[in-house]
């Protein structure tokens, strides 16, 4: 089953009568495409879910934090962020957040209905032909070659010299790999050399992206929270017309050089998983499930920053995409 | 191992790479890494005892070339014997 999971009360809040019925006759052509609706007080969702779900069920939140706000988790990790943002609350089916089992996918609003509407109307969108774009901060060259690999990217772009006045973008490239500094204050994510943190991208960068599958490991990539869309990377990937976003909301880990650990590891096994031809949402969660097993193997326990990861990275967009060779 | 070890192995470690970590006091905590038997369940993994390790945690301010202020965070985990796990930093 594929379930859209709204709560109108909220919407009402946000957008208005209009907001609320446009979004229905929305829901209503969503039905005759085969999708079921479930409509719920954001607070009662995980238990509805419950009640709700069977084997291989996929759900879609529909809009941002306003509408179906993240789980705040006490920061296990000791830095300046009070709560890890999460939307494990939603895929799993227990107290137990670390590891969760059910496919859950957000589509953010921005604060603009039209693009929530839009992000609805274009879900089971594939990708094709693999071509990669990656950029790295240089500092960090050795441990994102490490993830690039993976997508047997040509050329990695480091930042600097790379920064936002002279980088080109391609439009139609199927996957979007980026390693660079990311704020919550400021949509721009930065490169570094030493003590220089240029800034490496903003979201005036991306009027030629026409669609994709993106990536980060940023700080706060994913943070979108009383963010319009041209104050986000994320929420300006989307409505450029890619389809996936993975990112973390808040302040994201990783190694300097290899074996990937943190957020480089979770990037690097989802797009292992979507070069398989697994749905997006499916190697999201596959991901999740192969990164425990990969550094229980090989560390023997989690750390601060591997339970971080595990709670702070989502997904934004459609878990039907599917990479198609 | 005391805290004072770890402090000076993390910083021999962490300041060959991140020189200009070299003046930032670090926070160190001996911790114990514990997972639930119910998410050694979901992973399909039979569940591990808890391991006790020494996480010291660098942090400290940068301005970004657009004025920007950001947190860099590095932390050193560390087995009870001394030996460094992994190093990690914010991104």
């Amino acid at each position: 089953m594929k379930c859209l999971v709204w709560d109108r009360k909220r919407l009402k809040k946000r957008f208005g009568e209009k907001g609320v019925k446009d979004t229905e006759l929305l829901l209503d052509y969503m039905t005759r495409k085969g999708f079921s609706i479930l409509q719920s007080e954001a607070e009662k969702i995980p238990e509805k879910l419950k009640k709700f779900e069977k084997p291989n069920d996929v759900f879609i939140l529909l809009g941002g934090d306003d509408l179906i706000p993240f789980g705040r988790v006490k920061n296990p990790a000791y830095d300046g962020d009070e709560y890890v943002y999460t939307d494990n609350i939603y895929s799993s089916s227990d107290d137990d957040l670390l590891l969760p089992e059910r496919i859950v996918a957000r589509l953010p609003d921005g604060g603009d209905i039209e693009f929530l509407h839009l992000l609805i109307q274009k879900l089971g969108e594939d990708v094709d032909k693999k071509r990669s774009f990656g950029m790295s901060a240089k500092v960090w060259k050795l441990a994102s070659r490490e993830v690039f690999r993976v997508l047997n990217g040509r050329r990695l772009l480091l930042s600097p010299p790379v920064t936002y006045r002279d980088i080109e973008l391609p439009s139609r490239h199927t996957f979007f790999y980026f390693n660079l500094h990311g704020s919550q204050d400021t949509p721009f994510w930065y490169g570094q050399e030493g003590d220089r943190y240029p800034v490496a991208i903003t979201p005036k960068n991306l009027e030629e992206i026409e669609y994709g599958v993106v990536a980060t490991e940023a700080c706060y990539g994913a943070y979108i929270i009383g963010k319009k869309i041209e104050e986000s990377m994320s929420l300006t990937f989307l409505e450029r017309g890619v389809s996936v976003f993975i990112g973390s909301t808040t302040i994201a880990y990783g190694p300097f050089k290899p074996p990937s650990t943190e957020a480089d590891l979770i990037v690097k096994l989802f797009f292992e998983e979507m070069l398989k031809g697994r749905p997006a949402g499916k190697a999201f969660n596959n991901a999740r499930h192969k990164f425990f097993r990969t550094m229980i193997k090989t560390q023997g326990f989690l750390d601060e920053d591997d339970q971080k990861t595990l709670l702070q990275f989502v997904f934004l967009g459609d878990p039907f995409t599917r990479y198609r060779r | 191992m005391d805290r004072r070890d770890i402090e000076r192995i993390a910083r021999d470690e962490i300041i060959k790479d991140f020189p200009e970590f070299a003046d930032v006091p670090p926070h160190i905590e001996e911790r114990e890494m514990v997972v639930s038997d119910s998410t050694y369940e979901k992973a399909r993994m039979k569940p591990r005892k808890p391991s006790k390790v020494w996480v010291a945690v660098f942090r400290k301010y940068f301005k970004t070339e657009d004025g920007q202020e950001i947190e860099k965070v590095i932390r050193a985990t560390i087995d009870s014997k001394g030996k460094v796990i992994k190093i990690t930093h914010s991104h």
